[in-house]
């Protein structure tokens, strides 16, 4: 069968003392194109190789040798041998074997260099005289969206009935309430145009209210211009830089896809340095590498401000600032294919950040009023109004959010944290938006204290992910990231574990994952680029070596999936005995002291009524 | 335009350090100079060793001939990328000029033929000197260069007497005369139609062959590919020397496929029997470098190791005619000087 163009006649000649099993595979399918082969045999001279090449005629002629330290020379001598007499007019000669990049083979002076993994497709288009085009995946990365196809319809009618009364409530609850926080979202939305603030025109409505609705930090940037102690205004040089820095990597960044027969899950990862130059340089590598989507991580100090400040800030610590400058400078540096999550899960400006995400191209935002309130040190009540209200406007901005259960960080058994997580992605079906369930994957404080995870981390995480399914028919993304506190300082263990996490969330069939670097968990400073490679590397290997099988849950899944059910259960149950979602989370029915869940402070108080309901 | 050739006797013997000092040099004295490869040059590392590697830092003007996987890597700029119809594993050669500069990865047309062409287009844009880096201990495209520098070292030989006794026969093999033009006297040419071997002589068979057709007319044989030793020398036993000149392509042809010292050995003999060698290109040999690095891989871990430096340049001195000269001890001038001197003769 022929496959195109003329029949070559090509030399196979093995320089390994043994015959190469590569050389083999690779005439096979040179055969099969309808070419005219000879496969000399082993441990031949190069002069005998070049005249067995010219009495064929040969167009090609293909070796293989294994490299090693004084194999460089004798192959670079073989290039010479033949150029000086003559064969390399008449023939192209490609080298193959472990050890050999396209780079040695420039080196040794060959025309094509097949190292191991090297398709064989590539070696016949080698001798065919065409470039080899891998995938087209490779060259034109689409943006997914991880809601579709999901009808949010409630599998298990009996939760999905006690959902809809603590939701019936909730909502009869939250509308008639505002904060400062909705305040000031409402304020954004209403008066802060992106197109306008691209273009440097004046927002005199927008400036005229805000800072007064601002807590002093923000209020004091904008009437006197005072930044966060921590935070300094990149500089004009540092601007430029960055800019040119961004297209120069455009150039060359041809993007990889991670997956391999499975579509699914898409790979997020975090960035978050303080340094916005450092995240976008990390953001360029992450996509370079694989991922999929990436998700801003901002300062904890955020999370107890009243108000967003502006400007192009860099952050001496953790965290990047939420300001308008830095949101827009991340999405100007994404490829057009990356999905970009902006958090408003926790803090005074859950709201805000929603519609300022929204208003700047956001695909994505994070909102878990339980966490927020019990973890994340917001007053319950005051983050339940502006949670309501911020998967309000994700909605409308249609942004689809995820709810994490990082509650089960603090030691909040995982059924307490999922009836939390299931309360605020029913507010959110309710409101018309489109919420993303994110369970842990983690070796949580609960399993620590009660063995779950003692034998393996496939059955208690596989309970997990299917119990979710069996109440809702929505999306599921794994977090935050897999494998937490599974990672230890050595890099390999580090890897692997998210690896085999994935490939556990794979066979999962879940919808997305968010992993971190092999050094997130002991890093004690700044996160490499080589360790954001280690794990996108070691992920795309997990997803290979699964294909389309499955890494298979033994029977304790199912047991716990039945206890989680049991527990959710029971936990809907005692909220609407408390009197609500909001009760709930005061009196600890969604996780308790001794669980390790605390009711937030910051912004206790602040919550009052509405002017009028929305 | 003047194209040096720096060829290697083995890996790490010193060409890019070579390179980048005349590129230096040219720089200063405003030579608008052009640099390729036959090899990869200005990596970070060792392909092989993984040991640290001399990188070219490229000025603004200076022209170069690139592949174009390569200039993706660089940190210079290269403009306009004109494609020249090249390929190597690494893409296309481009030709260009550096706009930006600094490091630049060079990977650049790794055959004879190829290098022929991308010398062509490198005069195009008027270089008064091109550079071209060899690669290991390949230097059969550098035949197309008018001088070459050879560098070796004791990466190819720690000992001193040795690596003399080799490097004095290969600068004596690159110092055999060219063919001179004249009438043209009756003799036999290896490849010609029906000759399978294309102009080599690999086979003893083919010796017989030759010898056969030797008349008294016949007073020269020429081998324009390469020539194994052991056939050479038979054909040598075969023939009667006095009136006879065997001619080869270079003298690069003959060091690809046979020991330095077993042909210099050889061909002494030849012609102290009466006999006479010529070559048809002959790129003057300029310089040798000598570079007292070696990688130590004795240990778990190559790491980097040196001879005796001055005891090393010494010994190369009794046995080799033209200058030697250890770039990183004595500096770049000499070197330079020697290029310039044969530049003037341009």
């Amino acid at each position: 069968m022929r496959i195109m163009g003329d029949r070559k006649k090509v030399l196979l000649a093995p320089l390994d003392p043994v015959h190469d099993v590569g050389l083999k595979m690779i005439r096979r399918a040179l055969d099969e194109a309808g070419h005219d082969t000879v496969l000399l045999p082993p441990d031949l001279g190069a002069g005998e190789i070049i005249q067995a090449a010219f009495r064929q005629g040969a167009d090609t002629v293909l070796i293989s040798r294994t490299l090693g330290y004084g194999v460089a020379e004798i192959l670079a001598r073989f290039a010479d041998l033949a150029d000086a007499a003559g064969l390399r007019e008449q023939a192209r000669i490609g080298i193959g074997g472990m050890a050999v990049t396209r780079e040695l083979a420039a080196e040794l002076g060959f025309d094509g260099g097949f190292g191991p993994g090297t398709p064989v497709e590539e070696a016949v288009a080698f001798v065919e005289g065409r470039e080899y085009q891998p995938q087209a995946a490779r060259a034109s990365k689409q943006k997914p969206d991880l809601t579709a196809g999901y009808s949010y319809r409630f599998r298990n009618v009996r939760l999905g009935g006690l959902l809809d009364q603590v939701v019936d409530g909730f909502v009869e609850w939250a509308a008639g309430k505002t904060t400062p926080g909705v305040e000031r979202a409402a304020w954004r939305d209403r008066w802060w145009q992106a197109e306008a603030w691209l273009a440097g025109q004046n927002q005199d409505e927008f400036y005229r209210r805000y800072p007064d609705l601002c807590g002093d930090l923000p209020r004091d940037y904008y009437r006197q211009g005072k930044l966060h102690p921590k935070t300094r205004v990149m500089t004009e040089r540092e601007r430029r830089r960055l800019e040119d820095r961004v297209a120069l990597v455009r150039e060359r960044l041809v993007p990889r896809q991670l997956q391999h027969t499975r579509r699914k899950p898409w790979v997020f990862t975090q960035y978050g340095t303080g340094c916005p130059f450092m995240d976008v340089a990390h953001i360029k590598t992450l996509e370079a590498w694989g991922a999929d989507g990436v998700i801003h991580f901002d300062p904890s100090w955020g999370a107890r401000t009243e108000g967003l400040v502006e400007g192009f800030l860099s952050h001496q610590e953790d965290g990047s600032v939420i300001t308008p400058e830095n949101l827009h400078r991340v999405k100007e540096a994404l490829e057009t294919a990356t999905l970009w999550q902006v958090r408003a899960h926790r803090g005074l400006n859950t709201a805000e950040t929603v519609v300022l995400a929204g208003k700047l191209g956001a695909d994505l935002t994070k909102i878990n009023i339980a966490y927020g309130a019990l973890g994340g040190g917001t007053d319950p009540a005051r983050l339940a109004v502006d949670g309501y209200h911020a998967v309000r406007w994700a909605a409308q901005y249609r942004m689809p959010f995820d709810v994490v259960t990082n509650e089960e960080l603090c030691g909040v058994p995982a059924y307490k944290a999922f009836a939390g997580m299931l309360i605020t992605a029913a507010v959110g079906v309710r409101l018309g938006a489109r919420p993303i369930l994110q369970p842990l994957f983690c070796y949580s404080p609960e399993v620590m204290v009660n063995g779950q995870m003692e034998d393996d981390y496939v059955d208690y995480n596989a309970a997990k992910v299917r119990v979710l399914r069996e109440i809702v028919d929505a999306p599921v993304w794994p977090g935050a990231p897999i494998g937490f506190l599974t990672h230890s300082e050595d890099r390999v263990q580090s890897s692997l574990t998210t690896a085999l996490h994935a490939m556990l969330a794979a066979s999962l069939d879940v919808d997305a994952i968010t992993i971190a670097s092999s050094d997130e968990a002991y890093s004690r400073g700044p996160i490499t680029a080589a360790a954001r490679i280690d794990t996108l590397r070691a992920t795309r290997e997990a997803f290979r070596f699964l294909g389309a099988t499955a890494v298979s849950p033994g029977p304790r899944a199912d047991f716990w999936q039945e206890r989680l059910l049991a527990g959710i259960e029971q936990v809907l149950k005692d909220v609407l005995v408390v009197g609500g979602f909001v009760p709930a989370m005061y009196q600890g029915v969604l996780g308790n002291r001794e669980d390790g869940a605390y009711p937030g402070r910051a912004g206790a108080n602040t919550v009052a009524e509405r002017a009028t309901a929305c | 335009m003047l194209t040096v050739g720096i060829a290697g006797t083995a890996k790490n013997t010193g060409k890019t350090t070579a390179a980048t000092a005349l590129l230096a040099q040219a720089l200063g004295h405003k030579v608008t100079t052009g640099l390729t490869s036959i090899g990869l040059d200005g990596e970070n590392l060792d392909n092989v060793t993984g040991l640290p590697k001399p990188r070219y830092v490229v000025a603004a003007g200076t022209r170069v001939a690139a592949a174009a996987g390569c200039l993706a890597a660089s940190e210079a700029g290269v403009e306009p990328n004109v494609a020249s119809g090249v390929r190597t594993p690494l893409g296309e050669v481009l030709i260009g000029v550096v706009r930006r500069p600094g490091h630049l990865v060079l990977a650049g047309p790794n055959k004879r033929s190829e290098l022929r062409c991308i010398l062509d287009r490198l005069r195009d844009l008027s270089c008064s000197l091109t550079l071209v880096d060899g690669a290991l201990n390949r230097m059969v495209p550098l035949v197309e260069a008018d001088a070459l520098i050879l560098a070796t070292g004791a990466a190819r030989s720690r000992d001193p007497a040795a690596l003399a006794e080799e490097t004095g026969a290969v600068a004596a093999l690159l110092d055999l005369p060219a063919v001179l033009p004249g009438s043209a006297p009756q003799g036999i040419v290896l490849g010609q139609e029906g000759d399978t071997t294309r102009g080599s002589l690999l086979d003893p068979a083919q010796v017989g062959v030759i010898l056969e057709r030797v008349t008294p007319e016949v007073s020269y044989i020429f081998i324009p590919g390469i020539v194994d030793g052991g056939c050479l020398a038979t054909l040598m036993e075969g023939l009667r020397p006095r009136g006879m000149t065997l001619v080869f392509g270079s003298a690069l042809h003959l060091l690809v496929s046979c020991a330095p010292r077993t042909l210099h050995r050889l061909l002494a003999t030849w012609g102290d029997s009466g006999g006479r060698v010529a070559v048809c290109r002959r790129p003057d040999l300029l310089a040798v470098t000598v570079n007292p690095f070696y990688p130590d891989v004795a240990g778990p871990v190559v790491r980097p190791a040196y001879v005796d430096a001055a005891a090393l340049e010494q010994a190369l001195r009794q046995k080799v005619k033209v200058p030697v000269v250890d770039v990183v001890r004595a500096g770049t001038e000499a070197l330079w000087r020697l290029v310039e001197s044969r530049l003037a003769r341009e």
